[in-house]
């Protein structure tokens, strides 16, 4: 069916048709605010007519599913409007056809992942063929991975919807909390929201929080009811938003990684023994694999030189230098 | 259940080894399938297919860690033995079977080296590096061809690598101590839950021993060493079925020991195959070949326990190694490191040993 520039279906005529008679065929969409759309077409009018499709020709020949103008119905009844000029697209048209003609009518405005996500939830619910006509008007043709999130996504409570809709959650991170139940991703998203994290940061942070809550045999939202995160969290307007952020993420860390955390105490205390001035900076690998130490000398006179070399000596002597070097556990 | 099927590439449909092969399994002819194709394919099937390039490879060693210097003779990749912990799931992510049609190639190649002066060549070589060494020998009859060509070239010593206990074919071959048999082996707990399709502990060493009757030197591949609650315990249980199966009679050539260690794709591909899996949950670092390690203390910790329940168990001759280890954690376990060139002397030295001509 041939689409004109300005949106218009050839051949077609609109014809005006009440609003309440409109099924919505897409789910509800977070993120797009009705007011500033109702309060242009309160202005101008509506500039497109709406697309409907005959929901059942025989049984219900005046009820019409809504394929594009969702929010643009929602807005005129917003404005008390009762009726709207509508293409009725034919009976006869072809599922796929109408998804994709809907599909591309909102193309044009760009979606959010949020919508992404419902939208092609809803089109995989309609079958392999319209969905392989309409992933690559979704933008989704060419990444089998980013199908999986979308639909996984799509599963997701409202509010991780109107996060991922605004743009402070992602797919990626989305699709990983849709694992998880569902007291533990509002627990873990009321985080983020708190802190927004970097999407990377997101992926940390969930990965350790899937490790702990196996480890442990608890939820993530269990673990993130530890009274230390919950301090964390809560000194956010002392401490300012990378301060909260960098203590939550070391707490999460240390709870994930216990024995690290342990060598690592020791090692400060130790690092600290020395007593170390600000122009010899040891640098010590923090995953403790030790392939190489390095200690970093900055000087700028030969007497400064000969105080750091007097220090070398005194470090090759030094219990404790040999204690951070040969560092060790017992299980 | 999943349906095995035999996927040929044409110029091997008509071979005696896909008629082998073939045996319960549905016959396919495919088009070529190149290296990246492999994926294609999943649990069950069993893909022969043509290898381009050299059969024969340096084991894959990484920087900032010892290697033993084992040639590896690829005769194919992946295994369905899906053990839980296996790296070949992220390298293949698959778990088909990939066996090469012209192995005859191969063993030309092979044939070709093993006529140069020892002097000139490798002396260890391998076959169980991206497969398991005998999971389909019986059909295959490789292992066989293999140990007859190491028989007659001296200076050379072939190793065999498995967690199977299907040798009972090799026992009567005139192998001249220049074949040594290896065993997979782990904590009894760790090889009924994360080895689940791989011979129960037991019947790896009952067939150690039947190899060692036979007069095959053993080696031991403690590899890997997995952390748990209780680890120490269940690996001094295995070192005493060792002492049980194996003691007094077997001549153990060597035993590695290598802590679990994965690239980091892997735990995803586990996770998602087997949601349960728990040995991801411990600690890891990125070590300096970009695989997930345990941290170094704990490594040196169950290095150390290890080995030294083996050092009580096995005569003093028996080399005991780390596998990829730095040189920081050879010298916290052993008191030295030999370095990568001083580690292939020693086991090369070691291999000869065996020689019985």
């Amino acid at each position: 069916m041939p689409l004109n520039p300005g949106g218009e279906v050839a051949g077609l005529q609109p014809q005006t048709l009440a609003l309440a008679d409109l099924q919505p065929f897409w789910p509800e969409a977070p993120g797009r605010p009705l007011e500033p759309l109702a309060e242009a077409l309160g202005q101008r009018g509506l500039g497109r007519p709406l697309w409907v499709w005959p929901a059942r020709p025989k049984s219900a020949p005046g009820v019409y599913w809504l394929m594009a103008g969702a929010r643009r119905r929602l807005a005129l009844l917003q404005l008390g409007r009762t009726t709207a000029p509508a293409l009725v697209l034919p009976p006869d048209l072809p599922l796929a056809a109408a998804v994709c003609l809907a599909l591309a009518d909102n193309q044009e405005r760009g979606w959010n992942q949020a919508e992404t996500a419902l939208t092609w939830h809803r089109v995989t619910g309609l079958g392999d063929a319209v969905a392989a006509e309409a992933a690559p008007i979704l933008g989704l043709a060419q990444s089998p991975r980013l199908r999986e999130w979308c639909l996984a996504a799509a599963e997701l409570p409202r509010p991780a919807l109107e996060s991922l809709a605004a743009g402070r959650l992602d797919l990626e991170n989305a699709a990983r909390l849709a694992t998880w139940d569902q007291a533990s991703q509002l627990a873990a998203l009321e985080l983020f929201e708190t802190l927004l994290p970097s999407k990377q940061k997101k992926r940390e942070w969930l990965s350790w929080l899937e490790d702990i809550s196996r480890r442990e045999n608890i939820s993530p939202a269990r673990a993130l009811a530890d009274p230390d995160f919950q301090a964390a969290r809560s000194n956010l307007a002392r401490e300012g938003r990378p301060a909260a952020e960098n203590n939550l993420r070391r707490l999460l860390w240390r709870r994930r990684h216990p024995l690290l955390a342990e060598l690592t105490d020791q090692r400060t205390a130790r690092v600290k023994a020395l007593a170390l001035p600000p122009s010899a900076r040891l640098e010590l690998d923090p995953t403790f694999e030790d392939l190489k130490f390095s200690l970093n000398l900055t000087f700028a006179t030969r007497a400064e030189f000969q105080k750091l070399a007097d220090l070398m000596g005194r470090l090759a002597e030094s219990p404790v230098f040999s204690a951070i070097l040969n560092d060790d556990i017992n299980d | 259940m999943t349906e095995k099927r035999l996927w040929l590439e044409p110029e091997f449909a008509q071979t005696e080894l896909a008629d082998n092969l073939a045996r319960g399994r549905a016959r396919q002819v495919i088009s070529p399938v190149g290296s990246a194709g492999y994926n294609d394919f999943g649990p069950g099937d069993l893909l022969l297919t043509r290898h381009r390039g050299s059969f024969i490879k340096p084991c894959p060693g990484t920087l900032h860690y010892n290697c033993c210097g084992l040639q590896i003779f690829h005769f194919g990749l992946g295994c369905s033995l899906g053990c839980r912990y296996c790296i070949l799931s992220a390298y293949l992510g698959t778990e088909a079977l990939v066996l090469f049609g012209n192995v005859e190639e191969g063993l030309a190649e092979l044939a070709k080296l093993l006529s140069q002066p020892p002097a000139e060549r490798p002396h260890r070589f391998c076959t169980g590096e991206f497969t398991d060494s005998l999971l389909l020998d019986r059909r295959s009859g490789l292992a066989g061809r293999l140990i007859q060509l190491f028989a007659g070239s001296a200076g050379a010593v072939l190793e065999l690598k498995t967690k199977t206990d299907q040798v009972d074919h090799l026992l009567s071959l005139n192998h001249r101590g220049r074949t040594v048999i290896s065993f997979s082996v782990n904590a009894p707990e760790v090889c009924a839950r994360e080895e689940s399709r791989a011979a129960p502990l037991p019947a790896r060493l009952a067939a150690a021993r039947r190899a060692a009757e036979a007069g095959y030197p053993i080696g031991l591949h403690f590899d890997p060493l997995i952390f748990q609650p209780g680890w120490e315990e269940g690996y001094q249980r295995t070192i005493d079925l060792i002492s049980r199966y194996l003691g007094g009679r077997a001549r153990v050539a060597w035993v590695s020991l290598g802590c679990f260690r994965y690239l980091p794709a892997l735990k995803e591909v586990m996770l998602n195959r087997h949601p349960g899996v728990a040995i991801y949950d411990a600690e890891f670092i990125t070590g300096g070949d970009g695989k997930m390690r345990y941290p170094r203390p704990r490594r040196t910790a169950m290095y150390r326990a290890v080995a030294a329940g083996l050092r009580r168990a096995l005569p003093d001759d028996t080399v005991i190694y780390l596998c990829m280890e730095s040189p920081r954690l050879w010298r916290d376990v052993f008191g030295q490191d030999p370095g990568t060139g001083g580690l292939t002397a020693l086991l090369d030295r070691r291999a000869l040993e065996f020689d019985s001509c």
